[in-house]
């Protein structure tokens, strides 16, 4: 019964969580499709309205331009990238995640409400008005800014980025040197490249770093999960006790009362909920986009060397990364997330 | 009536029946046999492909996403890396013979791997004529593949090993 409770409040949850501003298509072209937080996929079409949940994925030649009232986001060729929602501060906090690719980000104007932009290895808070973030194979990401001012955060470090600065933040790292900007354009492919040959140089370092990371995310799924239930359970008694109160102070005082401290509650549980589905949500794009994709490229290079003794380590570590993650991070997704 | 004459016309009754049986029995064979023989032919044709180092063929027979093991292969570009890689590194499937088909059962994801995504995947992707066969090669080694064959088309969403 709890089960069924637990999995109509994730679908409701899922259904509910509604981007505060829509985001219209208004550019697209090549290979680009969208799969909707319903769980179904479809060609990216100029016109589409996009929300919390949905996800839009670039092939080689796709190229999607979003508008979100003042902020354009130019989504690049192999890209993937989610539109998310969080708790911060109490408060419901749009976050773009970029899971693998590029996006270059321009702001029309800054009103101090700018959703986050978070990629497998770091969250980037935005004061800018013109910068580009990217995703590489092995979690990485680099993040640079042509105007304006980003804050890029990763292992309890942040830095300051301004006008023609870049910094690299590798996966479970801290962000690394801020570096000027050369003048040519950062090419994406030679960049991603590079880390993909990382990635798969030494596959023990990066199940490990992967592990480390999904760890990071598990931990924040079980702190918002403890704090939801303490503060559903806060709930169910305020709620139980309403009918006694307005029996004792009346029903104005009641109402009053169920007003000022029940619905601030019930927001507040709900947020806290849905930091239990962002950092679920987050875990799962590490596990497909960076996770998978390793295990893809080793079966496949070794398919024929099985018995090569760094692949046969590596996939004892990547069953614990599975074992893990189906008993601490799967009970939290439902089937339109896979 | 009598018991003997009531029996003999109940026996005449159920032989009248029996070429209907026959009828059924032999239909239900030939759909098994032409069943077993189609899937032999699919085992045929991707082992084909494979040996021959068809990749792009391959890749425009899988349908995204891809079943790899236990994982889900979401990009393009991945399913055609997976195929020209396992080309690449010289990957055959020796003397191919199907061991089992069968159509895709509320269990059958376990074979795969025991998990929620797997599961989901199995309910989710796949058709209602999938079917999941079972090959073994000349190494004794089996590989698992998924697949939906249609009259015009035939769509690979997983494969598994060898193992």
């Amino acid at each position: 019964m709890k089960k069924i409770i637990f999995i109509a409040i994730l679908l409701v949850a899922v259904l509910l969580s509604g981007f505060a501003v829509p985001n219209d298509v208004i550019y697209s072209e090549g290979d680009a499709t969208v799969k909707y937080q319903e769980g179904y996929a479809d060609d990216v079409f100029i016109g589409d309205v996009y929300d919390t949940g949905d996800t839009v994925t670039t092939g080689f030649d796709g190229f999607v331009e979003l508008d979100q009232a003042g902020l354009v986001l130019k989504i690049n060729p192999d890209t993937v990238f989610t539109l998310q929602e969080k708790e911060e501060q109490g408060k419901k906090t749009g976050v773009f995640s970029l899971a693998l690719g590029s996006i270059k980000f321009r702001y029309d104007r800054i009103t101090g409400k700018e959703p986050m932009i978070q990629t497998p290895s770091c969250v980037a808070g935005v004061r800018g008005t013109e910068f580009s973030v990217y995703a590489g194979a092995d979690g990485s990401a680099l993040i640079v800014v042509d105007s304006g001012l980003v804050e890029v955060e990763s292992e309890g470090k942040a830095v300051q980025l301004t006008a023609a600065e870049g910094v690299e933040v590798q996966l479970g790292e801290p962000p690394g040197e801020k570096f000027r900007v050369p003048e040519e354009k950062i090419d994406y492919r030679s960049w991603n490249e590079d880390k993909l040959s990382k990635l798969l140089g030494d596959p023990l370092v990066s199940i490990n770093k992967i592990t480390q990371r999904l760890e990071y995310y598990i931990d924040n799924v079980n702190k918002y999960k403890a704090l939801h239930t303490e503060y559903s359970e806060r709930l169910a008694d305020e709620r139980k006790n309403l009918p006694a109160r307005a029996e004792k102070e009346g029903k104005e005082a009641a109402r009053k009362y169920s007003q000022e401290v029940i619905d601030p509650l019930s927001i507040q549980t709900f947020n806290l909920f849905l930091n239990v589905r962002y950092y679920s949500l987050a875990a799962l794009s590490l596990r497909r986009y960076v996770g998978g994709r390793l295990y893809s490229f080793l079966k496949a290079a070794n398919i024929t060397d099985t018995a090569n003794q760094t692949y046969g380590d590596y996939l004892l570590l990547h069953k614990k990364l599975l074992n893990i993650f189906e008993s601490s991070i799967a009970p939290y997704l439902v089937d339109a997330d896979i | 009536m009598h018991i003997w004459r009531y029996i003999s016309i109940q026996r005449v009754k159920q032989m009248k029946k029996l070429p209907y049986l026959l009828l059924v029995l032999v239909l239900f064979a030939s759909c098994a046999s032409i069943q077993r023989s189609k899937d032999e032919g699919n085992i045929e044709r991707v082992s084909e492909l494979i040996n021959t180092g068809q990749a792009d063929k391959l890749f425009a027979m899988t349908e995204l996403p891809f079943l790899l093991d236990q994982e889900i292969v979401l990009l393009g570009k991945d399913v055609q890396t997976f195929w020209s890689t396992i080309i690449e590194v010289g990957f055959k499937v020796e003397e191919p013979v199907l061991e089992r088909g069968v159509k895709i059962g509320p269990d059958s994801y376990k074979e795969f791997y025991d998990s929620m995504e797997v599961r989901t995947f199995f309910n989710k992707y796949l058709k209602k004529q999938s079917r999941l066969l079972e090959l073994k090669t000349n190494t004794g080694r089996r590989i698992l593949l998924l697949l939906t064959d249609t009259l015009f088309t035939r769509t690979i969403h997983g494969f598994k090993g060898p193992y």
